[in-house]
């Protein structure tokens, strides 16, 4: 098409020159800015193209991940009530496959309400109900609720929260900022390996911080992040599991409630999320 | 029937954690022997170190997926039956796994029974195929051995006996015969594991092996070692 275009521009111009040659001035001139024109149009038009196949790729990534998020939890839970039912099994193997698959559950539950806040906000039909409350009471809360499912060998999150640091926000929304930063921070972090959170009132700003000892994110990745459905890699050799989707609703709580996130590198390996409340 | 006699073996590879010890409770209460693995390079490094009667595989995995693992190793076993258990219920999946060379696909959530009425035909399957292979004697040049009596017959008539672990040796690269068995599928076979010998035992047995049917110790044509692999037999009367 563009081809085309082009041949046709170079045919028409040469004609006229041909025909009227004191008029190769005009010609040129319009023909370089019609030229500009196309060319730009080109160029605009690829890379419509190649965001929208990036935008197909990460939702056929996002349709990977929730199947896998989805089913493996509830094929386990699945299979462990199966195997209580069949087999004559002692009560300590018993309550170890039923507590797993309260786990699952809690998995699952954590997913289905990622899943629905995203969509709320991408609908603009959550309203962000905002009280001013004990914002180190939720963060000591949820640390605590993590602590116990990330790791059986050893405490590894390590959290550092001043007591008292109140804002003014949407409990539940933040609730979910907070599980998803410390998640993460279990997710890519070695088996137990230490995963910092700290919790401080500066200048009269609330300040969380959450550090891990995983691989770090790369410069180039570090703003595509928080898009959603991106995740690095590709789904079917994935170590880490999720969705695409915690960052995301990071990044949106946050912006409706006028506190900023960045991301650095942690020394000597792994990343710190910051988050600033104006 | 020396290698039936062992359990039967089964590698499950899966990287969920609790899916993973509730697949392996079961099999194991059905007794199999189960090495069960999380990611696909390490299933297939252990593939190559170890024998299975069946191979149980995930498709989204860390580091290699499973139709990568199901190819590699049909690229050097075509046997062994696979089983693929994931998350993936297109179709496009089920064909594409299959093409890869699978036996089987399910798709999870799955049920437990039909889980171990799947697995069992599968490994059943396995085992007619080593039947078939099943010998009761092999002859090398002129001298025959009897795997069940544990003897050797020489050209003369004459009967020496065999050892079981050089009846067993013999018997498993005899099976192979033409493919280079690797030291580790010799342990798990003969030794099973539970002595670990040192690479020499092996080359002592190979030695008295070469004495017993070699013409010509020094330049063998039937006990062949591979260097930094292990041992091949080949017949030259076949």
């Amino acid at each position: 098409m563009l081809l085309y275009a082009l041949v046709q521009l170079v045919a028409w111009g040469s004609l006229v020159v041909k025909l009227q040659p004191s008029r190769m001035a005009m010609v040129m001139g319009e023909g370089s800015v019609f030229l500009f024109l196309l060319c730009t149009g080109a160029y605009f038009l690829h890379q419509s193209i190649k965001k929208e196949d990036k935008l197909h790729e990460q939702q056929q990534n996002f349709l990977l991940s929730v199947t896998h998020e989805l089913k493996s939890p509830l094929a386990a839970i699945k299979l462990s009530l199966q195997t209580i039912v069949k087999r004559d099994l002692d009560k300590a193997r018993q309550t170890s496959l039923l507590n797993n698959s309260l786990k699952d559950i809690e998995r699952l539950d954590d997913l289905v309400e990622n899943m629905l806040l995203a969509t709320k906000i991408e609908n603009r039909s959550y309203s962000f109900p905002k009280e001013e409350f004990d914002f180190s009471e939720l963060v000591s809360k949820i640390t605590d609720r993590l602590q116990i499912h990330s790791c059986g060998c050893e405490q590894v999150i390590n959290p550092l929260i001043q007591p008292g640091v109140k804002i003014m926000g949407d409990r539940f929304a933040l609730s979910s900022v907070v599980t998803n930063l410390v998640e993460n921070a279990v997710k890519y972090s070695g088996p137990c390996a230490e995963v910092g959170v700290e919790l401080e009132e500066k200048e009269g700003h609330a300040l969380l911080r959450v550090t891990d000892k995983g691989p770090g994110i790369p410069d180039e990745e570090k703003m595509l992040i928080f898009d959603k459905f991106y995740r690095v890699g590709d789904e079917n050799v994935r170590k880490a599991k999720g969705t695409g989707l915690g960052l995301f609703i990071v990044k949106e709580v946050l912006q409706n409630h006028d506190a900023d996130i960045s991301v650095r590198d942690n020394v000597p390996q792994g990343a710190i999320f910051e988050v600033t409340f104006s | 029937m020396i290698i039936m006699q062992q359990k039967l073996r089964i590698l499950l590879v899966e990287d969920e954690d609790h899916l993973l010890d509730a697949i392996k409770l079961n099999l194991e209460l059905e007794g199999y022997k189960v090495h069960a693995v999380k990611d696909g390079k390490t299933a297939l490094k252990v593939f190559k170190e170890e024998r299975f009667n069946l191979i149980i595989l995930d498709v989204m995995l860390p580091e290699m997926d499973g139709f990568q693992v199901c190819e590699t190793i049909r690229l050097e076993n075509s046997e062994v039956p696979i089983l693929f258990l994931t998350a993936k219920n297109t179709s496009e999946d089920r064909v594409m796994g299959l093409k890869k060379g699978a036996d089987d696909y399910l798709v999870k959530p799955f049920n437990l029974e039909e889980l171990i009425l799947r697995v069992g035909i599968l490994v059943k399957r396995s085992m007619k195929s080593d039947d078939l292979k099943e010998l009761n004697s092999y002859k090398i040049g002129d001298k025959t051995i009897y795997f069940n009596s544990f003897e050797l017959k020489q050209d003369d008539g004459t009967i020496v006996p065999l050892t079981k672990k050089e009846t067993m040796l013999l018997k498993l690269l005899i099976e192979r015969k033409n493919e280079a068995v690797s030291r580790e599928q010799i342990l798990e076979t003969v030794w099973n594991y539970d002595v670990y010998p040192s690479t020499r035992t092996i080359d002592n047995f190979i030695l008295t092996f070469r004495k017993y049917f070699e013409p010509d110790q020094k330049n063998p044509v039937y006990f062949h070692s591979i260097r930094g692999v292990g041992y091949k037999f080949t017949d030259i009367h076949s």
